[in-house]
């Protein structure tokens, strides 16, 4: 168990590439934080950083108060699991868990027990004696996985370990890692490019891009509050929907939709923002069918040609287009709907997320749509 | 279908007429040389021997194991392809190995270094005056300390351990592994493939090494067993060269006496030389037939 702070970490390569950018962060005991964000953001570099397989260019990696800077991967007390399982493919699936231990002089007895103990843990115990070419992808995630828990290390780092595995099988160990950290609780950094396991196993998330952190904060508050953009596309399947929006004396221009706004919320919106030109996020949850909205709840509405529709099962993606880009609508039924159907949709204005069209930033709405609030808004 | 069918089985068909050739020019000319080698010396003279001796005999390989030091010679080539090898890829493995390591100061240099050598020789005589100056000359040592260092088979096996996993290599450093034992333990395990290739070129070099043996040694006790035959055989030829060109009864006399010829004792030396080497083979095959690392990695 194990407390780390990552201090202001920065990682230069000398082709003066910068792969990593001030990463600031405390982890608390117990964490299990999600580094996510897509290929060459930093991710598995800050990982290896932690683990002390890439130098540090400036900053400090402390555990439990020690700085660690200079000291061997070996003597870290981390273990790590990595994405193409890297076991040793010479020893048999006892051998290989029990390396780290027999490099640290561990007695036999304890070795045992402690092998043991990890392979029932995960199931393997039947496959003890093979060698790693006689297992399924599964199992030899299983293996990393046990060479790992063996260790009984302060902290576990985990790169991409699900990334080889297929669908049905990720989703199993998925869960499976989930439990295995809630029965072990030691804090873990889980690097992953896939934002639906960051969501589901996260207990705070770290977004990067670019080697920089884009946000850092539970899976609830990523999702229902990104604090850019980049955050809101990357967060959420299908993506966030983007439409530039301009803000004109009587209300906001969507595309062709000149859509009327109360002056309030014009005035209010004016005065937040202090820009004209915006760009608004939906969730493709929060574009529904106008006789699926609830009346008292504050809305705009958009009529438009459905291009597709995907049935999902028991949800349905519709995919419209509005201001020359196309945006998707899930909706929660199992109706037929035919390309080209003409359709009206509604936009639940407080769910609506609003950016800065030059920064990107996100723009703090809080008070607007409180003001919103207060008349209803039909376009 | 049916013609991806009929292209496979066309494929097949090629494949193992292509396996067969091959095969057969590797096996043809080992069994006219053992034809030869099995045959008495006088009639293989006739010609006509293709691949099954006329007139058994077994004198040609007597008269080479009559060879004096015979056994002392067998001794020293064990000792320097043994120790040669073991010892010779063992630092070559290291010496790659250190060439892998993305970390090691002066890595491209020394690379360039080690393969700048390849481009050039000293030439015989000067190589003679190092060994001398170096105290190795008439030493069993001029046969080991020269050969530790191969750039071609160190180029070699670097390249091979940079495709290892080096996730691999990584799991080991956390594991709480030396660099030295992750070497020992988790590389050199992991390329059987390739050690078992270079130590098989390098005991192959040994083994047929006559060169430093003729050269660099005066002792005879100290001559391997290919300086021996090589000696035999010129031995030999020179003295059939002698009594062919000579005239008169003497010469018929002694050609009466001789049994064996240059060439049946040049088949059987061949034989002698190889069959240590044939034995050996089957058990480092089975290396070469699959790589290591199955299994370790997702590829």
């Amino acid at each position: 168990m194990a407390r780390i702070q990552l201090k202001h970490l920065y990682k230069d390569y000398i082709d003066s590439v910068r792969a990593v950018t001030d990463f600031d962060l405390e982890i608390e005991d117990e964490e299990f934080i999600v580094l996510v964000g897509p290929s060459g953001c930093g991710k598995s570099t800050t990982l290896r950083m932690i683990a002390g397989l890439e130098d540090i260019s400036s900053g400090e990696v402390v555990i439990d108060g020690k700085a660690q800077n200079n000291l061997h991967p070996k003597d870290r007390d981390i273990a790590m699991v990595f994405q193409n399982y890297a076991l040793y493919p010479h020893m048999s699936v006892y051998d290989n868990i029990a390396f780290g231990l027999k490099m640290r002089k561990t007695s036999k007895q304890e070795i045992k027990e402690r092998v043991t103990r990890a392979a029932k843990i995960l199931d393997i115990e039947n496959l003890l004696e093979r060698k790693p070419k006689e297992l399924s992808g599964g199992q030899r995630q299983r293996v990393a996985l046990g060479r790992a828990i063996v260790r009984e290390a302060k902290v576990f780092l985990m790169d991409e370990p699900l990334s080889n595995l297929d669908a049905k099988l990720r989703f199993q160990t998925r869960a499976e890692i989930t439990k295995l950290h809630r029965r072990l609780k030691t804090t873990t950094i889980y690097v992953t490019h896939d934002q639906t396991e960051a969501m589901s196993m996260a207990t705070r998330i770290v977004v990067m891009k670019d080697g920089i952190i884009q946000q850092v904060g539970t899976p609830k508050e990523i999702y229902l509050k990104p604090a850019n953009i980049f955050v809101g596309k990357f967060i959420g399947s299908p993506a966030m929907n983007f439409f530039d929006l301009k803000v004109n004396d009587n209300g906001i221009t969507l595309g062709d939709s000149n859509i009327e706004l109360p002056s309030s919320f014009i005035k209010e919106a004016w005065s937040s923002f202090g820009k004209k030109e915006l760009v608004v996020g939906i969730r493709p949850e929060d574009i529904q069918l106008s006789d699926d909205l609830e009346s008292s709840r504050y809305t705009f509405q958009l009529s438009t040609k459905i291009d597709m529709a995907e049935l999902m099962g028991s949800e349905t993606l519709l995919y419209f287009t509005v201001d020359n880009q196309t945006a998707i609508s899930k909706l929660n039924t199992m109706e037929d709907f035919n390309m080209g159907q003409l359709v009206r949709l509604s936009i639940d204005l407080e769910k609506v997320h609003f950016f800065d069209k030059e920064t990107g930033l996100r723009l703090d709405l809080q008070e607007v749509q409180e003001a919103a609030k207060k008349e209803t808004i039909i376009a | 279908m049916s013609n991806s069918m009929a292209g496979s089985k066309w494929m097949r068909v090629l494949n193992i007429t292509l396996i067969v050739s091959l095969s057969l020019m590797i096996i043809l000319p080992f069994m006219h040389v053992l034809a030869i080698s099995l045959n008495s010396g006088i009639d293989a003279q006739r010609g006509g021997i293709t691949f099954w001796p006329r007139e058994w005999s077994i004198e040609n390989y007597i008269e080479v194991f009559k060879q004096e030091n015979l056994m002392n010679g067998l001794f020293i080539s064990v000792f320097r392809t043994v120790v040669g090898t073991v010892v010779g890829v063992g630092l070559m493995a290291m010496a790659a190995y250190a060439l892998t390591i993305k970390t090691l100061p002066g890595r491209k240099f020394i690379t360039f270094f080690v393969f700048f050598t390849m481009l050039f020789s000293g030439g015989t005589v000067p190589y003679y005056l190092v060994l001398n100056e170096l105290n190795l000359t008439n030493t069993i040592w001029v046969y080991i300390v020269p050969t530790l260092y191969s750039v071609i088979h160190i180029l070699l096996l670097r390249t091979s351990f940079s495709q290892l996993p080096f996730s691999v290599i990584e799991a080991a450093r956390i594991d709480g592994c030396s660099e030295f034992k992750i070497f020992r333990s988790i590389v050199l395990p992991m390329s059987k493939p390739v050690l078992a290739t270079i130590s098989l070129f390098t005991a192959v070099g040994h083994w047929n090494d006559w060169y430093a043996g003729t050269f660099f040694v005066r002792d005879p006790m100290l001559k391997p067993l290919a300086t021996l035959l090589q000696e035999m055989l010129t031995r030999q030829a020179a003295l059939s060269d002698i009594l062919l060109r000579s005239s008169g009864s003497l010469a018929y006399e002694q050609l009466d006496k001789v049994t064996v010829t240059g060439e049946s004792l040049q088949m059987a030396t061949i034989i002698v030389v190889m069959i240590p080497m044939v034995l050996v083979y089957p058990f480092i095959q089975k290396y070469f037939v699959k790589g290591i690392t199955v299994g370790s990695i997702k590829e």
